[in-house]
């Protein structure tokens, strides 16, 4: 209980007929404090009354439209009080913010509460630009007498948490046709025995071999001498090319194909770390390579890949670029030229230029940032290189030959892809629609597997691919 | 709005209204008679002041069985006063002890607020 400066009046006023008392010796004013002091009393007598009503009967709740929001999004927090019985006291219920929350406005974050069958209530937004956990405490409650004397505040009503977390991808899928694909992505086989540490097969023993392998227990056990191999240890060299032209921008703010691939080549990099193996990183641009850093195992080269995945934005402009025609391969036309060679119609005479212009396709694909990039890094690297291609598929004819020259030139070639389907920022709207665009991807995505050399995996939300899939199962 | 705001007012006055009566009719009481109060005359007084004091109250739009706390307290601790200034041996020390009980009582129900809100355990 707080008093007024109303409360000190009065009771100076008592006080002073006690003081004047004793100066003049006279008795009756003491009686005249012993008065103000009674009628002091009283009024706390009945504000503690009012009190004892409220903290029996007042019932306060706060909720919030969402106990999950991404860094700088905005929670809409309710705040709601009930006081069954008439009280003669004025009663308030403040919200109590966390410290890193904003909220535009103060005067909405308090409800005064009169003695109603239905609860009082207030909404206000909150703002969160810091990550971390917001606990609003539970709210205030101030009580002020109607003679301006007393004041109370005390908490009442349960506590809510709301966890602020970055604008990053979550549930990142990575896998074919839908199916989530267990590997660590950088851990590798060598196919090769020799020394090492990780036992790879046991054999018998032949002539040539050291008697050091011996496994002597296998031997006891199989009553002829064997020998133990172990697979050797390799370092993998690793690429990754990191396209992050317009399209890579495509989806919801920290949630863009670009961040589901930046998730995905950071856990390749950290694997390579893990493994002590050479990993280098090649940033694709609108127009070509905009960051290259060698593989190497350096310990700061894996920081310096990290930042260089970090420094990735989407750049350039943003065109219509898939195209069915387009999306065709040099081998598909070749064939489709074959067989309209000798036809004297007109469709064939209509046809035969576009079939014709396979120079200008090789100079168009050459020109392309993606292929340039790559045929250029090829030259500097082993053929050991592994080669991992982060991109989307709107430029399919161009990720296509670009995957057949890694293929070419390097150990083996891994490609993630976003979908476009499941990066449309509006959501998935017309799950039948996405379903078909989802096929036609993942037609696309087998015909990159079925290269020589080439796995292809995609990449996005898992709760977008099971929607579109759920879709795609409920149709048939 | 606006007539509810003045009610507010006048109820917030009531008290000030109710303390400066009492003050003035005490320091008036011992202006008219400066060689001493006869006791039925301050026990006339008083009553007068409690009247005053509770259709002040009543004024103020407080029900009549609200006001008996009132009248109990005040009558309570006028007979303390009084008790306190027969067994007294100065005037002094009956205004401390008065002033004590006085003090001791408005912090213990000060405290019993503290723990009906939950604030404190004990």
């Amino acid at each position: 209980m707080d008093v007024t400066r109303r409360f000190w009046a009065l009771v100076g006023g008592g006080l002073t007929l006690a003081v004047l008392s004793v100066v003049f010796a006279q008795p009756p004013l003491l009686y005249g404090t012993a008065a103000v002091g009674a009628f002091v009393l009283y009024r706390q007598l009945r504000y503690l009354t009012a009190v004892r009503t409220v903290a029996d009967t007042l019932r306060v709740a706060q909720s919030t439209t969402s106990r999950r929001v991404d860094k700088g999004g905005e929670t809409v927090v309710t705040l709601t009080a009930q006081l069954s019985r008439a009280v003669p006291v004025e009663v308030t219920a403040t919200a109590s913010l966390p410290l890193f929350a904003d909220a535009p406005s103060t005067a909405d974050q308090s409800v005064r509460i009169e003695a109603d069958t239905e609860p009082a209530e207030t909404t206000f937004t909150v703002q969160w630009p810091v990550v971390g956990r917001g606990t609003f405490e539970a709210p205030y409650v101030t009580i002020e007498d109607d003679f301006g004397l007393f004041r109370s505040t005390f908490r009442r009503g349960p506590e809510l948490t709301v966890r602020v977390e970055p604008r990053v991808p979550r549930n990142v899928h990575v896998g074919e046709g839908g199916d989530q694909v267990a590997a660590a992505f950088g851990g590798h086989r060598s196919e090769r025995q020799g020394e090492g540490v990780d036992p790879a097969e046991l054999r018998q023993y032949t002539a040539g071999d050291s008697v050091s392998n011996i496994d002597w227990k296998a031997t006891a056990r199989l009553d002829y001498p064997h020998v133990r191999e172990y697979e050797t240890e390799t370092d993998q060299q690793t690429v990754l090319f990191v396209d992050h032209r317009a399209s890579l921008g495509a989806g919801r703010d920290g949630r863009t194909k670009l961040d589901y691939l930046r998730e995905v080549a950071l856990t390749v990099v950290s694997n390579a770390q893990e493994l002590s193996d050479p990993v280098g990183v090649a940033g694709v641009g609108p127009e070509g390579t905009t960051a290259w850093s060698p593989p190497s195992t350096d310990t700061t080269v894996y920081d310096s890949v990290r930042t260089t995945l970090h420094d990735c934005t989407p750049t350039g402009t943003q065109g219509t670029r898939r195209d069915a025609e387009h999306g065709h391969s040099m081998g598909v036309t070749r064939q489709k030229a074959t067989a309209l060679a000798g036809d004297d119609s007109a469709f064939e005479t209509r046809v035969r230029p576009f079939l014709d212009e396979t120079r200008g396709y090789v100079q168009r694909m050459a020109s392309e940032p993606l292929f340039q990039t790559v045929r250029t890094r090829l030259t500097q690297l082993s053929s050991a290189s592994w080669l991992l291609l982060f991109t989307d598929d709107t430029e399919r004819a161009e990720l296509r030959e670009t995957a057949k020259l890694a293929a070419n030139g390097g150990a083996g070639v891994i490609v993630f892809l976003t979908p476009s389907v499941l990066f449309e920022h509006a959501g998935l709207r017309d799950l039948e629609v996405a379903y078909e665009e989802y096929v036609a991807f993942e037609e696309f995505r087998r015909e990159l597997s079925r290269l020589d050399g080439v796995t292809a995996l995609e990449v996005g939300p898992s709760d977008r691919v099971e929607a579109v899939l759920t879709a795609g199962r409920n149709r048939r | 709005m606006a007539t509810s705001g003045v009610v507010a007012r006048l109820r917030e006055r009531t008290t000030t209204v109710s303390v400066a009566l009492v003050v003035l009719v005490h320091l008036g009481l011992i202006l008219i008679t400066p060689n001493g109060v006869d006791i039925q005359l301050l026990v006339g007084v008083e009553i007068a002041v409690l009247l005053l004091v509770l259709g002040v109250e009543w004024f103020g739009g407080v029900p009549a069985s609200e006001m008996l706390p009132l009248a109990g307290g005040f009558v309570a601790l006028l007979a303390t006063t009084w008790g306190f200034q027969r067994v007294s041996t100065s005037l002094t020390g009956a205004s401390v002890l008065v002033v004590t009980t006085l003090a001791v009582l408005v912090y213990s129900l000060h405290r019993y607020e503290l723990l009906v809100l939950g604030v404190v355990d004990q």
